[in-house]
């Protein structure tokens, strides 16, 4: 669980990303369309048709324009948590510590190669007895062959979860609250203002 | 070797050995990795071509007839979408479902990363109030997700592909699999907000008239 570090990260914290490039800076007091809000259609029937080939010229040249892909910022890390202070300060190992993390490390290898090629082996059997049920299938009647081979589409939106971290705990009062869903930043072609957070609480 | 050179596929005579037959494991390698004749007939990875820059006009254009498998015995493309938000075991699984795939010699077109929406969850605090803003924040939970994309996947493997994937899910992940669509194209591009209120705002013109 990703817990936002310690305190609650406050909207006055300027956060920049690393890859400047990619944002829109924005002063506070942009507004789009300045002085002239909502359409007017109350207007002559001239001045309309003009306004409508205004409108489709312009929508041309927006589409005109190549999609944006909306970038990742699952690795981009604020600026203001880059500090000296917050540097963690790692003691230095001793050998018989890294000599035991190494043979453990091996022992781990062992087992889960083993695990690997146990996988494999299944799978490669499994595979091995399809393709001679295929053959059987086939010899009998080609009818029931084809209809084997196309594929299920029944299954098609398929979901599987893990296992939970955590069991239920017993007796566990939920505490009074709610959920919001946060869109991904940047996912409109809106410019950001700066100050606004962009990881943690936003 | 000579069970494979002996081996002519009932399934498909024409061939040798089919394609559902050289996913099995008939033939072995011997490497001799210590000797100096190690990779004598290798050929592969030689010449490495550069990759075409892609044209930025013809991004995000949805081309139905690439997504079609190539035969009706197989899938069209499919997406495998692993999400949680353990960023570490949702990669690390992406990378397993990528090289079983690899391993299966699976056509993989693509693999990206879909954008992280956060779920926040807010505990009502000292304030007694059902306004969501003056809630304290909890914690902000991402939901990472990363795709996997496949084209023409045998239907005759998939139940096994699923089965192993199944049995090999971290805590915490959850992967679906379903098939490519435009909206999976269009979710990856910034929304034109712009661009929807100018169309909008001729679509009010023009019913005016």
């Amino acid at each position: 669980m990703k817990k936002v570090n310690g305190s609650v990260f406050r909207a006055s914290n300027i956060v920049l990303l690393n890859s400047i490039h990619l944002l829109r800076c924005v002063s506070t007091c942009y507004t789009q369309n300045a002085g002239f809000q909502g359409l007017n259609l109350n207007m002559p029937l001239e001045l309309k048709l003009k306004q409508i080939e205004r409108k489709k010229l312009k929508i041309q040249r927006m589409e005109r324009k190549a999609l944006e892909p909306i970038p990742i910022t699952d690795f981009y890390i604020p600026y203001s948590w880059k500090t000296l202070q917050r540097k963690r300060k790692m003691t230095p190992l001793t050998e018989s510590t890294i000599e035991r993390r190494a043979l453990l490390e091996k022992e781990w290898v062992r087992f889960v190669s083993d695990q690997h090629q146990l996988e494999e082996k299944k799978t490669s059997v499994m595979v091995n007895e399809q393709v001679k049920a295929l053959i059987e299938l086939r010899l009998k009647s080609d009818e029931l062959y084809e209809a084997a081979l196309q594929p299920d589409l029944t299954i098609l939106p398929f979901k599987c979860t893990g296992p939970i971290e955590t069991l239920q705990l017993k007796d566990y009062l939920m505490p009074l609250g709610s959920y919001i869903l946060q869109p991904a930043p940047f996912s409109t072609d809106q410019p950001i203002a700066v100050k606004a957070d962009l990881f943690g609480e936003l | 070797m000579s069970a494979r050179n002996i081996f002519k596929c009932i399934l498909n005579s024409q061939k040798a050995v089919c394609r559902n037959c050289t996913a099995s494991t008939f033939v072995t390698q011997r490497h001799y990795r210590n000797r100096p004749s190690h990779n004598i007939g290798r050929t592969h990875g030689l010449v490495v071509h550069d990759k075409a820059p892609e044209d930025k006009k013809k991004v995000g254009i949805w081309k139905p007839d690439e997504v079609k498998s190539t035969d009706p015995t197989n899938f069209n493309t499919l997406n495998f979408v692993v999400s949680g938000y353990d960023l570490v075991l949702v990669e690390n699984f992406a990378t397993y479902i990528h090289r079983l795939l690899i391993k299966h010699k699976q056509n993989v077109t693509q693999t990206y990363a879909i954008p992280t929406s956060n779920t926040v969850i807010k505990k009502m605090g000292q304030v007694n109030s059902a306004n969501v803003e003056q809630m304290d924040t909890d914690i902000a939970l991402p939901n990472h997700k990363r795709v996997v994309q496949v084209k023409d996947l045998p239907s005759v493997l998939s139940p096994i592909l699923l089965q192993q994937l199944m049995h090999s899910v971290p805590q915490s992940v959850s992967f679906t699999v379903k098939e490519y669509t435009q909206e999976d194209l269009e979710m990856r591009f910034m929304e034109r907000v712009g661009l929807a209120r100018d169309k909008e705002e001729l679509q009010a013109l023009l019913d005016s008239r």
